[in-house]
């Protein structure tokens, strides 16, 4: 009785243990599947940290077989590549304490795939539904996310956005210098020029004779006192201009701006001079101007001295022509002179800093060679042109042109918009 | 002389220049009053309701540019010209933004024809 009922027992033992034995099989289908599935590393271990399975995620990224992988110890792993103090400590310190671990970030450089960053998730899996925690073995997961690219795209976000802080930073502060560089100038300017201004109008009011008759000497003597002090202001204003430029702070202002009725204004000017000299001076302006966008100031102080250089340089009783017309998306100023010229040697240093006429030293020994220069620089900051042509003995052309919109491709000196 | 009906304010701080400006006008037969700054500008301005203002920018206390709009604000359609010995384009587009007005760089302008601009702009 007691080996029949010992012999049931026994039979009724090996049915159970092959039941559990098919549902730890189907488990453990079901667990490789999803192992092999999930496109992260995988790697399942047993409590003694040997690898139970790893999935195909896992081969790929480290580049390793499956013979050298299952049952082998993690820390043995492709040459001992595992053997990650960090990694040690997870395993057997943290996880027996808290049963999973999450999002340990671990750097490690590999003998076959170089540095990695990873980020490591694990736990340990004590009961599977239905199978009895006492029969089945307890098993750890571990998940190995490769984030290396993402960190290294998550660098170069922060690098770049460093730079942009840094760029920021130096336009800021070559924008203060810049500020006070002008600011600077502008002092320098008003400070020369207000002793300057003093000695002209009394010089001005000594020549008017209104507090008294002078004797003809002492009249030269004050229109000396008068022309030589024009010559400064003169000077002073352009060399302030030169800095200015040279500094990269002429300041522009763009508004609509007619350029017929400007160029009209800027001949009016010369009047004085035009009648002086007995000059004939044809202007030739279309009725229907464009109105273009520009800054009227800058354009005002460019054709003044184009126009005042046709005026003065040329023998009295000339002819000057000025020419306004449009042209494609540009407006193009021509001024004639029937002037002096300008000497073929010297024609490829007109636009250069002090450049002096040879013909024109010889008659007028004033001017500070400033002037030319200063147009050119205006003209492109503007985003304009400016040639000539000139003969010595017979006259000289100079041409103008604006573009009619603002060009944003400036590729003349630095503009610095309203300081 | 020829008596000129009109009333000019001069606000200028530096001295030499409005002595200067105010014996030139007041010899073309203007009656002038001045200011050395912007703060007495304005109290010379309500006082005396002047034609026309020649106004210098750099001053002490108030400087011009403020002078001036703190006067459109106040609603007074006065004339003004700026004279300034600062040529740069940011305070001459500044100047020029109020009110429309002119702006004469002192350096380059001689007492005379000041006066003309200061009679054309009142239609004399």
């Amino acid at each position: 009785m007691k080996d029949k009922k010992g012999a049931k027992k026994e039979t009724k033992q090996l049915f159970k243990s092959k039941i559990i034995e098919r549902l730890e099989k189907t488990a453990w289908a079901f667990v490789k599947t999803i192992v092999d599935t999930a496109p992260t590393p995988f790697l399942i271990l047993d409590p003694k940290l040997r690898v139970i399975v790893a999935n195909k995620y896992f081969y790929r990224t480290f580049k390793v077989s499956r013979k050298e992988t299952e049952n082998q110890l993690i820390y043995n792993l492709g040459e001992g590549q595992w053997n990650i103090p960090k990694l040690k400590k997870l395993l057997e310190e943290i996880l027996p304490k808290k049963t999973y671990f999450r999002n340990f970030e671990v750097e490690h450089i590999f003998p076959k795939i170089g540095k990695k960053v990873m980020l490591l998730n694990g736990r340990q899996i004590y009961e599977p539904i239905g199978i009895p925690k006492t029969i089945i073995t307890p098993i750890i997961l571990l998940i190995i996310e490769d984030i290396t690219d993402l960190k290294k795209s998550q660098e170069k976000i922060m690098l770049a956005k460093r730079a942009v802080k840094e760029v920021k930073a130096k336009l800021e502060q070559q924008k203060k210098i810049s500020k006070m560089k002008s600011e600077f100038v502008s002092l320098a300017s008003h400070q020369l020029r207000t002793p300057l201004t003093s000695i002209k109008w009394y010089s001005e009011m000594l020549l008017d004779q209104k507090s008294g008759e002078l004797t003809p000497k002492q009249k030269r003597y004050v229109g000396e006192l008068y022309h030589g002090n024009e010559r400064m202001i003169s000077l002073v204003g352009n060399l302030l201009n030169a800095s200015r430029i040279e500094m990269g702070i002429l300041a522009t202002n763009y508004k609509p701006t007619d350029i017929g009725e400007l160029f009209k204004e800027v001949t009016n000017e010369q009047v004085p001079f035009i009648q002086e000299k007995k000059h004939e001076v044809v202007v030739e302006i279309p009725e229907r101007m464009p109105i273009i966008s520009t800054d009227p100031e800058i354009v005002r102080m460019v054709l003044r001295n184009i126009f005042g250089n046709a005026v003065k340089y040329t023998p009295p009783g000339g002819k000057i022509t000025c020419i306004i017309k449009k042209k494609d998306k540009e407006i193009i100023i021509e001024i004639k002179d029937t002037g002096i010229g300008i000497p073929k040697k010297q024609q490829n240093q007109v636009f250069k800093k002090l450049f002096r006429g040879d013909n024109v030293v010889r008659e007028h020994s004033e001017g500070t060679g400033l002037e030319l220069y200063i147009t050119k620089a205006m003209v492109d900051v503007l985003a304009g042109k400016i040639w000539f042509k000139s003969k010595e003995g017979e006259g000289t052309t100079f041409w103008i042109s604006l573009p009619l919109n603002r060009r944003k491709d400036n590729s003349g000196p630095k503009i610095i918009d309203n300081l | 002389m020829t008596k000129i009906n009109k009333k000019i304010l001069i606000v200028e701080d530096e001295k030499s220049l409005l002595s200067a400006l105010q014996e030139q006008f007041t010899n073309e037969g203007f009656s002038v009053v001045t200011a050395l700054d912007g703060e007495e500008g304005l109290i010379v301005a309500e006082k005396e309701k002047p034609d026309l203002i020649l106004l210098d920018i750099k001053m002490p206390k108030m400087d011009g540019i403020t002078m001036a709009q703190k006067i459109k604000e106040s609603g007074t359609n006065m004339p003004i010209i700026f004279l300034s010995n600062l040529d740069d384009i940011k305070h001459i587009s500044d100047a020029v933004g109020v009110n429309k007005s002119d702006y004469l760089v002192k350096s380059d302008w001689e007492l005379e024809d000041i006066v003309k601009k200061v009679k054309a702009r009142l239609g004399q």
